[in-house]
């Protein structure tokens, strides 16, 4: 809680001046002029305000194009003897930070 | 307008698809309602629901589930009705509806979701689960919703109920409304070689609170062709002639133009609305009273 | 006459499992086989295009073939149990992680979960930002002890291989061998667009530190700690003036 270190002094300094940066900024509302661009312009897929993935659609599909050919599963235990580099994804390995 | 189901106005929209969303919002059409699958919007925030507001700002709107698994012989998810009471209380929409089919596996076998809609054999004991489940549907969302007849590819054997009375029985016992797919009736009748017709002929029509309609492609079977109901291309004449045989008895009923794969231009899709409308205008004052 | 129970689920193992028992329930008119293959298509096509869009990258890198044949085993294995689809596919990087015809490019499993942080962020929940106005004239010591999380859509990435450089390059990366880099991300939609920002080490360390339930003081400290020369100021004033900051709900470390 009490941080008293010349550290933290600095930090302070950096994080307040931080602060009368950002509020320097004029201030924007972010929602409303994303809604600018994102209903304004362009065809859908163009831009980051669109986004189809997880859509449904009552439609059938006229087109045959799965595969249903074998898949091989390690199992985790397998995956880490093998160094366990296939999860070395965020939070696993905070060992090797700081 | 027919029963108490929906209170869309009694023209014709359209099934607003993504790619159309943002052209609908910064140009909209001069039409009176639209169409969207229920489940797209079962998200925590974000852009489809801010889009949605606006959308709802200037159209009337009828949600139309793909997920709910109405004949599924397990109850309907909870938390997918929860998700759908909460957009109900959010968008205020004009109709709700979901589909005469299963989309998951039973629980007991794992509750995989097959994400299609998948056909009912025609028996009493589907009629029941069907009746149940969209019991439960409307008292979880205090709504009169409306069901779809199916388009199929394949019947079971042992039917107990011809396909029509399948529908009409549903419909009866359940106390809904009916989603009249004209474009389902002539891609099944096709398929599992009955009279559309006859089929349409036999529909209740006091329940029937919105029409859709579709395109459908065909494809080389086993001696003759399969009809798949992808909703990739105009209306087909047959189903025009459908079109027009229904609204003759219903009367001016809410109808949707759906258009899912192979989406074209926002303009070619409106052609089909004004299609539509142009029929429904041509209706002669007091069509569809007498039944 | 098969129950609806034996029924649906003799359907469902059909399109998964791919066997015939369901056949038997079809009406015998010669075609039934080809006509149950409609709807195991339907499912199989239906779900890959929702997976396609949801990882682009992993599609890019992988080719239409591949990409294919790992979406039929992942639904094989890890089917939806939900009948929306809208969160289906947070399972398929641990996925990856297990496939052994993907062993040799293990920077897979961290570029699909960078894909899935930018599917999931599209759609999250929205919460008031921090602004810098209201923390404008707290004293020093207040400043320090605040506890600022960040956004819900907000994702974090550390990875030892360059992900964000592989996510903007897929096209030329899909062929080539890649060396191992650390990079670090910050996924995160704090208004309507999904912004996908490369890290500094100590910009990391900052936000980690926040997300963990640290404080600002705390987190300034790890920052320093990871490069005494990094521009705190600057890059603090990003994310606030960016909105990836928010009041935590209580003052629980509660983590979303």
């Amino acid at each position: 809680m009490k941080n008293t270190s010349i550290k933290s002094l600095s930090v302070a300094a950096a994080l307040m001046g931080a602060v009368g940066m950002a509020a320097a900024l004029a201030p924007v509302d972010a929602v409303a002029a994303d809604k600018v661009k994102c209903y304004g312009i362009s065809k859908a897929g163009q831009n980051d305000c669109a986004n189809k993935a997880g859509t449904h659609s009552c439609a059938g599909q006229s087109t045959v194009d799965y595969d249903g050919g074998e898949w091989k599963l390690a199992t985790a235990a397998e995956c880490e003897a093998k160094g366990g580099q296939q999860t070395a994804f965020d939070g696993v390995n905070e060992k090797a930070k700081g | 307008m027919k029963g108490t189901n929906t209170s869309l106005p009694p023209t014709a929209g359209f099934g607003l698809r993504h790619p159309h969303v943002l052209d609908v919002i910064s140009r909209p059409p001069a039409i009176d309602w639209v169409e969207v699958h229920t489940e797209n919007y079962m998200v925590p925030g974000g852009p489809r629901l801010r889009q949605l507001d606006a959308i709802r700002e200037r159209f009337d709107l009828s949600f139309h589930g793909v997920g709910l698994s109405l004949g599924s012989v397990d109850e309907p998810d909870r938390e997918h009705l929860t998700r759908i009471r909460d957009l109900v209380r959010r968008y205020r929409p004009a109709a709700l509806s979901d589909h005469i089919a299963w989309v998951r596996a039973p629980a007991q076998v794992g509750g995989a979701s097959l994400n299609d809609l998948l056909p009912l054999p025609c028996t009493e004991e589907a009629v029941n689960v069907l009746a149940r489940n969209i019991g439960i549907f409307q008292d979880a969302t205090g709504c009169q919703v409306m069901v779809e007849n199916p388009s199929m590819y394949a019947a079971f054997a042992g039917a107990e109920l011809d396909h029509a009375d399948f529908v009409k029985e549903t419909v009866r016992r359940a106390g809904c409304g009916l989603l009249l797919d004209v474009n389902n009736i002539h891609v099944s009748a096709h398929n599992l070689g009955f009279d559309a017709a006859d089929y349409l002929a036999r529909m209740p029509f006091d329940a029937v609170g919105e029409i859709h309609l579709a395109g459908h492609a065909e494809r080389a079977d086993a001696g003759g062709t399969l009809l798949i109901d992808d909703h990739g291309s105009q209306v087909r004449d047959s189903v025009w002639t459908l079109y027009d045989q229904a609204i003759a008895a219903t009367g001016a009923v809410p109808t949707l133009v759906e258009w899912d794969t192979e989406i074209p231009e926002l303009e070619v899709l409106l052609a089909e609305v004004r299609t539509a409308q142009s029929r429904l205008d041509a209706l002669p004052t007091g069509a569809g009273t007498a039944s | 006459m098969s129950t609806l129970l034996e029924i649906q689920s003799r359907f469902a193992a059909g399109v998964f499992q791919g066997s015939d028992g369901i056949l038997s329930d079809l009406e015998d008119d010669g075609r039934q086989a080809a006509r149950f293959e409609v709807y195991r298509n339907n499912t199989h096509a239906s779900i890959l295009e929702v997976l396609a869009d949801a990882f682009p990258t992993i599609r890019t890198l992988l080719g239409e073939g591949l990409f294919t044949r790992l979406v039929t085993a992942f639904i094989r294995h890890a089917p939806s149990r939900a009948n929306h689809l809208l969160d289906y596919g947070a399972e398929l990087p641990d996925f990856i992680a297990l496939s052994e015809p993907l062993a040799d490019r293990p920077w897979l499993v961290d570029i699909a979960r960078l894909d899935w942080a930018r599917n999931a962020a599209y759609g999250a929940g929205e919460a008031a930002p921090m602004g810098a106005d209201a923390l404008q004239g707290l004293a020093a010591d207040v400043l320090l002890a605040l506890r600022p999380a960040l956004v819900p859509s907000a994702t974090l990435l550390h990875s030892d291989w360059p992900i964000h450089a592989i996510w903007m390059n897929a096209d030329a990366m899909a062929e080539s061998s890649i060396a191992p880099r650390s990079e670090a991300v910050l996924v995160a939609r704090p208004a309507m667009q999904v912004q996908t920002s490369l890290l500094h080490p100590a910009e990391h360390a900052l936000l980690r530190t926040l997300q963990d339930g640290g404080t600002l003081g705390e987190a300034a400290v790890a920052a320093q700690q990871t490069d005494p020369g990094f521009d705190l100021m600057t890059a603090f004033a990003g994310h606030l003036s960016a909105g990836n900051f928010t009041h935590r709900r209580n003052e629980e470390t509660e983590e979303e």
